[in-house]
Parts: C-alpha cells; sequence; structure tokens
C-alpha cells in the first residue's frame, strides 16, 4: 500500500554529532547570542510586500520586474503585495531577525509562461545587488530553465549571497532548491520558529516550521498557513541572527552552523 | 474525448475533492492563455457554478500565486481577509474561513488551480492533505489539458480572418473542374509544410 504524505518535510530523524564538523555542542549563544540581524540585507523575492503591516515594520525598497527589450529588468514598485504571501514571508523573517533590512522583489506576473524568465531576472538581480541573504519560497520545474537557475545560484554561492530556498511541497523535481549551492528547507510540525532540524537525508537540507505557521497577511490582517513556503523565511531569520554575530560567514559556514545548532543533532540513546 | 467528456470529468474532479476533505466547496481555475486569466471553470458545493466563466488577472490572489509557483498551500483566517470577502467570495455565497489549493500541472506547464473551500483537515493533517489534493489535480490534468488544447484549436477554426479561415473558405468555392488546380495547390502546400501528401490509389 502506498503512504501519501506531504513532500519534503521531516519524519523526525535524529543525526549523529559525527556530522558536526566542529566540537559538539555548538551553541547558539555563539552562533547568534542576541543579534537581530541588524544590519544584514535580506530580498525576498515573492508576491511584493505590505510594507505597511505592524508585523512588517517597513522595507527599504520594492521592485518588480518588467518586460524590457531584450531583456526583463528590475524596476521599483509600487503594486504592494498582490497575493500575501510575500507579506507573510517577510513577517516571518521580521518575527526572527526584527532588525534585518528587507527589499522586496516581485515576481509575480500575468503570463504564467514568462515567469521562469522573470524568476531567473529577479534572482540575478538580487545577486547583482549583493544581498546577504535571499528567500527563494518558490520554484520552477521547467528543464529549460535548470542550466541557467544552476550558474546563477553558482554564482550567488562564490558572491557571497546565501540563496536559502523552500523545497516543493510535492514530490516532484523542481529547481533551485534541489541545487548544493543554495540551503534548502522543508517543513517540521514543531510550532517554535527557532526549532530547527538538519535532514540526514539531502537534497532537502533543513527543516522548520512550515504547519500552522501564524502569519502576517496584507491589510493588517493575520492568517495560519502550511506550506514549505513558510518553512525557508525562518532559516532565512536564524541566517540574519548568525551573519550579524559573524558577517564574514558564508553560504557554506551557514550550512555549518545551522546543521551544528540544529534540535536533531544528538547521539542515539 | 469531446468537450462534454472533458467537462464531465472537471466536475467530477470537484465533486470528488469537495468529497474528499468533507469540505464547503471544491472548484477548478483553467488558466487561458489568450486573456492571461485563471476562469472559474465548474465548482460543487455551496454556491455551485454562480461563477463559471468569470475571469480572474493571473497575478492576483492565492489562486493566481498558486498558478504562477506550482506550489500548494493551505490558509487559515481567509474570511478575515476583507480584499477576499469584497472581489470574489461573497458573489459564491460561501466565506470560507481555510482555502487549500494546488495547481493542476500537465507535462510541466501548469494549467489550473484546483482549490477546496473550508475542508476539514483535523483527521488527516494538512501535510497529508496537501499531498492529497496535489493527487486529485494531477488525476485529472491530463484530460483538462485536452479540454484547453480543443478549446484553443476551435477557436483557431472560428477565425474567419485568420490563415486557416481564409484557405477553408477558398476550398468551399472549388468545384470538380478545379480539381488538378487544388491538387496542385495541396502538393505545394504539402511541399512548403514539409509533410507527405497522402494520393488516393
Amino acid at each position: 500500500m502506498r503512504t501519501i504524505r506531504f513532500a519534503h518535510h521531516s519524519v523526525g530523524a535524529t543525526v549523529s554529532p559525527g556530522r558536526i564538523p566542529a566540537p559538539h555542542p555548538v551553541t547558539r549563544e555563539w552562533a547568534w547570542g542576541a543579534a537581530t540581524g541588524r544590519g544584514v540585507r535580506v530580498c525576498v523575492v515573492d508576491s511584493g510586500v505590505d510594507a505597511t503591516h505592524e508585523l512588517v515594520r517597513g522595507i527599504a525598497g520594492q521592485f518588480t520586474v518588467e518586460d524590457g527589450d531584450p531583456q526583463p529588468r528590475v524596476v521599483p514598485d509600487d503594486a504592494g503585495d498582490v497575493a500575501g504571501h510575500g507579506t507573510a514571508c517577510a513577517g516571518i523573517i521580521r518575527s526572527l531577525a526584527p532588525e534585518a533590512e528587507l527589499t522586496s522583489v516581485r515576481v509575480l506576473t500575468r503570463n504564467l509562461r514568462g515567469n521562469g524568465d522573470v524568476l531567473l531576472t529577479a534572482l540575478h538581480w538580487a545577486v547583482q545587488q549583493g544581498f546577504a541573504l535571499v528567500n527563494v519560497s518558490l520554484s520552477t520545474r521547467r528543464e529549460a530553465l535548470k542550466e541557467r537557475l544552476h550558474d546563477l545560484t553558482d554564482r550567488a554561492f562564490y558572491d557571497g549571497v546565501t540563496l536559502v530556498s523552500a523545497a516543493h511541497n510535492s514530490p516532484v523535481v523542481s529547481y533551485p532548491w534541489r541545487f548544493p549551492s543554495v540551503l534548502s528547507v522543508g517543513s517540521h510540525a514543531y510550532a517554535d520558529g527557532e526549532y530547527l532540524e538538519l535532514n540526514p537525508r539531502p537534497p532537502v537540507d533543513f527543516f522548520a516550521p512550515g504547519v500552522n505557521v501564524p502569519v502576517a497577511w496584507p491589510g493588517g490582517a493575520t492568517k495560519v498557513v502550511s506550506g514549505n513556503s513558510f518553512a525557508a523565511p525562518h532559516v532565512v531569520g536564524l541566517c540574519a541572527r548568525i551573519l550579524q554575530q559573524h558577517p564574514e560567514f558564508r553560504t557554506a559556514q551557514l550550512r555549518h552552523v545551522l546543521a551544528a545548532v540544529s534540535d536533531n543533532v544528538r547521539s542515539q540513546p | 474525448m469531446n468537450a462534454t467528456t472533458h467537462e464531465v470529468i472537471l466536475r467530477s474532479t470537484v465533486r470528488l475533492a469537495r468529497l474528499s476533505f468533507d469540505a464547503a466547496a471544491a472548484s477548478v481555475f483553467l488558466y487561458d492563455l489568450d486573456r492571461d486569466a485563471l476562469v472559474f471553470e465548474a465548482s460543487s458545493g455551496v454556491g455551485e457554478d454562480q461563477l463559471v466563466g468569470v475571469a480572474i488577472p493571473a497575478d492576483r490572489g492565492i489562486a493566481g500565486w498558486v498558478a504562477s509557483t506550482g506550489e500548494p498551500i493551505v490558509i487559515r483566517g481567509v474570511a478575515e481577509d476583507a480584499r477576499f470577502n469584497r472581489d470574489f467570495a461573497a458573489g459564491t455565497g460561501l466565506v470560507p474561513d481555510v482555502i487549500m489549493a494546488a495547481p493542476i500541472e500537465h507535462e510541466g506547464e501548469i494549467i489550473g488551480v484546483l482549490e477546496v473551500l473550508d475542508p476539514r483537515l483535523e483527521s488527516v493533517g494538512e501535510m497529508v492533505a496537501i499531498d492529497l489534493l496535489t493527487e486529485l489535480a494531477a488525476q485529472s490534468c491530463a484530460a483538462l489539458s485536452l479540454l484547453l488544447a480543443g478549446r484553443r484549436e476551435r477557436a483557431r477554426h472560428a477565425d474567419a480572418a485568420g490563415a486557416l479561415g481564409q484557405l477553408a473558405a477558398i476550398l468551399d468555392t472549388a468545384d470538380p473542374q478545379r480539381e488538378a488546380a487544388v491538387g496542385e495547390l495541396v502538393g505545394a502546400l504539402a511541399r512548403l509544410l514539409g509533410v507527405r501528401c497522402i494520393s488516393p490509389t
């Protein structure tokens, strides 16, 4: 009998401290202490952000991608959040890193078939702008985009731009979360924003809260949502704290520190 | 499969989705390429079919986000969203508190969104529910894809000013005396389009 289950979520597995390349335990006090993400530049690539929401409390800039000749280009945007999803992600980041500097790039467009190019353009811009962290709570299944996305995520990795990408909610192959140059995130069901699990069986790297997550929603509202989309910004928030405490860290170091402080790293009894 | 068969499948899909989750309603939006919009195609339950044919911009709302990203999602507390009430839900007679939505994908392309309104998720949990809805969407996608392709084909034939329409009009005037001329035309077309000309033996 086939067991139906939500894709890319925690099954509660533990990970041996032998996987951690450091004396264990690594403390959260050392990892981020009282850091609030101050001065860490974060880009949210999503549906836009409602900057007036009290759980978002302002953002540094809002942009979108528009058709251009010969390529789409990133331009200032005043549409706010056209779906609610981006505001939810921004609010989650704020809840963990209240002093991080947030910037939004809206990638929702009417032409569904053009969305791949829009996503590539937005990510390329975010890498060029040198954001420390980019929240990518979406993915594409289009094989035609795979190589360009792969090159782009590699470039981000080498440039010190850390992409944090939600794994697809369904058991399908999509990108960019599957690339090892990004931090990929699935869901667990614990109602604790700081509860983090290291996945012993990649390609998903970490599990963060993604089930019944209370979030900000445009118009001053709040909602309770489920999906891996909402797990990724939890990891972004923790990364922002770590980067305030350890500003020279890049993707590789963030991966190691997150792994070392994960709640499921312990010796089997 | 003809259009009627596709519509039967469409109706079956929404009914199955509603029954699977003991939901107040379920509905399907299909992506209209020409209008760049999501069109409300069928629903089961409260407000059944009241909004069939209504189009919403593909870059707006939960359905737009799901269609754009291909990600399924569950949202609770939708009733508190004033924009949602005013623009769409109130017209159906149902303002849901919970929306669960999954993309309908065919061969890597998103062709629509399957939504369930006020599903009962307590017994299965959100994780299983999302996966189950995604499976329902996958099951119906092939038939829905054919439905859309059929519509596009009919739309093309219906365009009298289009190239095919003009050709059809010319051929309608051809009588038996022009058999040879039409034969030359068919041969030339076959060479132009790189297809084999099938001749009766």
